[in-house]
């Protein structure tokens, strides 16, 4: 483990007595979904946010000065949303980063760290932790719960594909045949099953292709009233309930003791 | 009398009438006297033309009737032939080409043709025939042949939208079904009205009542409908069920039955007179919905949207019986039929998805609006049949322009029918999609 030769920090502070939650990174750049993410976790748990961008292959300046912009941005952030935020750079390494902070600022009650940060550099960390990513397709950059959303897309697309290839084989199926099939649909009598028939089985390839064209659009039938109802309540249900003082957290196992 | 016994004796009674030969669901059969085959040779000196029916290899004369020359038989190709029996033999009245040549643009109308025609049906419940069939007759399809193509896709497409809609718990599956047993009686006796009608005053007394029936339906009915969804979204409350609704919800005479989506307890008895006059409207002018829809709303008490999607039950049973009875005559082009489906699929699923979008009066407004300016079309067409009987004169010039006015009326029907669902459905799921951006918000 090498040592810290120079180990500062940027934006000193006096630490504060809230309870609060670490943001890490070690890139001078957060992404907005993480920063959205960290700083509506704080405002509910009605924590502080520290951010704790450390500087870990000794870039310097210019390291310092990107790490600047993020905290204009960060902070106009906090501030609309009425959180408090701090941040912190630091230079060196990430462990020793981590356990100067924590014993500077007190009541750190876990750490979020984002993609930047891999599972070598989690083993340094003493603190609780999670690891978010974003998802470019989520609205508020939250945590990835379901990762079936893009492949869910990607079968839809494949299913779309598909029953869009078999009506379009039906259709050219039947056009490219069609002195044929009109001298047997027409016959009448017992061939009536087949005008019948074909009507039936073209419509139930065509409509499945136009039923996922659409879904494929987004365009789908409305939410039910009633379950939209329900849903309101038990997000209500959740906000008041979650004014707990800990969250449920996964220990570490890799922390230092 | 239990619901088991009921549904067992409806489906008795079902079946024997299906398996009457003559029988015609969801709209006349093919009429009498109409033979498809092909024309062997003509002989313009005798006024005689050899045909072959189809499925026979035996050959008949037809002598050509008066208005009828060489000229008009084409050969060995597949016609329709409207021939009737007299003491000097049989007579060529009426001789068309069954199947059109199929051209890019009547391949794109009838692609239009059908989306609008599905998005109709899928958002309240009925409507595309009425346009369907005059739109393949302005093609040059005969007339026929229009109504059995239209048939055999009018099915499938109820098929799908009433599926969905029942899906999104719309239709009720009961409902539909005892509607649709009494509607197929109601179509056997508006076969016999016009058979009748046909039999005493010819062709132009057929045409002449088919349209003031039109014309009074559609004004009375569509009119009332309009007048409702207005007053509705000007007070903005939800419908009321009317008195007459109330009073025939009191109706206790057994066999009771519970409608569960439609949240409905009436008398089996209560539900005869609607289903009749919508079978007896489908045989007259091809769309039993315009009575249906709105007999459901005002006469049973269901809401607009269950009304709509249950008519597409109702569609699908008369329609798949019509399109057996049509395909039994050899008069379906499978082409016309494949290429309405082809854009009615996308639109009646879209019409159907519409309507868990909108409110109730939205439905009524469309469904008033359409029914209104297909008055005014068909209404247009009054003068003629009246002129064609003897009863007024008209010169050629009026006879073109309300002809005009009436195909424009037609196409003013679909557009304002595809705006207004258009407008409102765009409006109403970009509401959808804000409300529950802020609901996602609110959660995280």
């Amino acid at each position: 483990m090498s040592h810290i030769s120079n180990e500062k920090s940027v934006y000193p502070r006096n630490g504060s007595n809230r309870k609060k939650i670490l943001l890490l990174t070690v890139r001078p750049f957060l992404k907005d979904a993480v920063t959205d993410y960290a700083l509506n976790l704080a405002a509910r748990l009605h924590h502080e946010l520290l951010v704790l961008i450390v500087d870990t292959q000794w870039e310097g300046a210019p390291f310092e000065i990107d790490a600047a912009k993020t905290r204009r941005s960060i902070l106009q952030k906090a501030k609309a949303t009425g959180s408090e935020c701090s941040l912190i750079v630091k230079q060196g390494d990430l462990g020793l980063a981590v356990e100067g902070v924590n014993r500077d600022e007190k009541r750190i009650e876990f750490a979020i760290v984002d993609e930047t940060i891999n599972s070598e550099a989690i083993k340094q960390i003493a603190l609780p932790l999670f690891k978010v990513t974003s998802n470019p397709l989520t609205q508020n950059g939250g945590v990835v719960m379901n990762d079936e959303r893009p492949s869910r897309k990607k079968k839809l697309i494949a299913a779309t594909v598909c029953y869009g290839c078999l009506s379009a084989g039906l259709y050219a199926a039947l056009f490219l045949n069609v002195e044929t099939v009109m001298e047997y649909f027409t016959q009448g009598g017992i061939y009536a099953a087949l005008p019948t028939g074909t009507a039936l089985i073209f419509s139930f390839a065509h409509s499945a292709f136009a039923s996922k064209t659409y879904s494929l659009l987004g365009i789908e039938a409305a939410k039910n009233k009633e379950l939209r109802k329900a849903e309101q309540k038990f997000i209500e249900k959740k906000k008041h309930a979650r004014k707990r003082n800990r969250p449920q957290l996964y220990v570490n196992p890799f922390h230092r003791i | 009398m239990t619901k088991k016994t009921l549904y067992a004796l409806l489906a008795i009674f079902g079946m024997l009438l299906l398996s009457l030969p003559a029988f015609a669901g969801g709209g006349a059969g093919p009429p009498q006297g109409l033979k498809t085959g092909r024309f062997i040779s003509v002989d313009a000196t005798q006024g005689a033309a050899t045909f072959m029916a189809s499925g026979t290899k035996e050959t008949v004369i037809l002598r050509l009737a008066n208005g009828i020359s060489a000229s008009d038989i084409p050969l060995n190709k597949k016609v329709m032939a409207t021939i009737e029996s007299g003491p000097s033999g049989d007579v060529l009245k009426e001789c068309s080409r069954m199947f059109i040549a199929l051209k890019t643009h009547k391949i794109v109308s009838l692609l239009i043709i059908g989306f609008i025609g599905g998005l109709l049906s899928g958002f309240i419940g009925s409507g595309g025939a009425f346009v369907l069939t005059p739109s393949m007759m302005s093609l040059g399809v005969p007339g026929a042949v229009a109504v059995a193509s239209n048939m055999c896709h009018k099915f499938p497409k109820a098929m799908v939208g009433g599926y969905k809609r029942w899906k999104y718990g719309q239709a009720d599956l009961k409902l539909g079904l005892v509607m649709a047993a009494t509607a197929i009686i109601g179509v056997q006796i508006g076969i016999q009205i016009q058979k009748f009608i046909l039999h005493n005053w010819g062709n132009a007394g057929s045409n002449l009542y088919v349209s003031l029936s039109f014309v009074f339906i559609l004004i009375v009915v569509g009119g009332y409908v309009f007048w409702d969804a207005s007053r509705l979204s000007r007070v903005g409350m939800d419908s009321k069920t009317t008195r007459l609704a109330l009073a025939l919800q009191k109706v206790n005479l057994p066999p009771m039955i519970h409608f569960k989506t439609a949240g409905l307890r009436l008398s089996f008895w209560v539900t005869v007179p609607i289903g009749l006059a919508t079978g007896i409207l489908a045989a007259t002018i091809a769309v039993g919905g315009f009575v249906g829809v709105p007999g459901m709303i005002y006469m049973l008490g269901a809401s607009a949207v269950v009304a709509s999607a249950t008519e597409l039950i109702v569609a699908f049973i008369m329609g798949l019986w019509g399109s057996i009875q049509w395909g039994l005559s050899g008069l379906i082009d499978i082409r016309l039929t494949l290429l309405i489906l082809a854009g009615s699929l996308f639109g009646v699923q879209l019409g159907a998805l519409g309507t868990t979008y909108v409110k109730d009066y939205i439905i009524k407004v469309v469904m008033g609006t359409v029914m209104l300016i297909v008055a005014v079309s068909r209404g247009a067409m009054v003068p003629a049949y009246l002129a064609d009987l003897g009863w007024m004169s008209l010169s050629a010039r009026t006879a073109s322009v309300l002809d005009a006015v009436s195909f424009w009326a037609l196409v003013a029907a679909l557009a304002t029918a595809g705006l207004i669902i258009a407008v409102v459905m765009i409006k109403e799921m970009a509401r959808a999609r804000a409300e529950e951006r802020s609901l996602a918000l609110s959660e995280g």
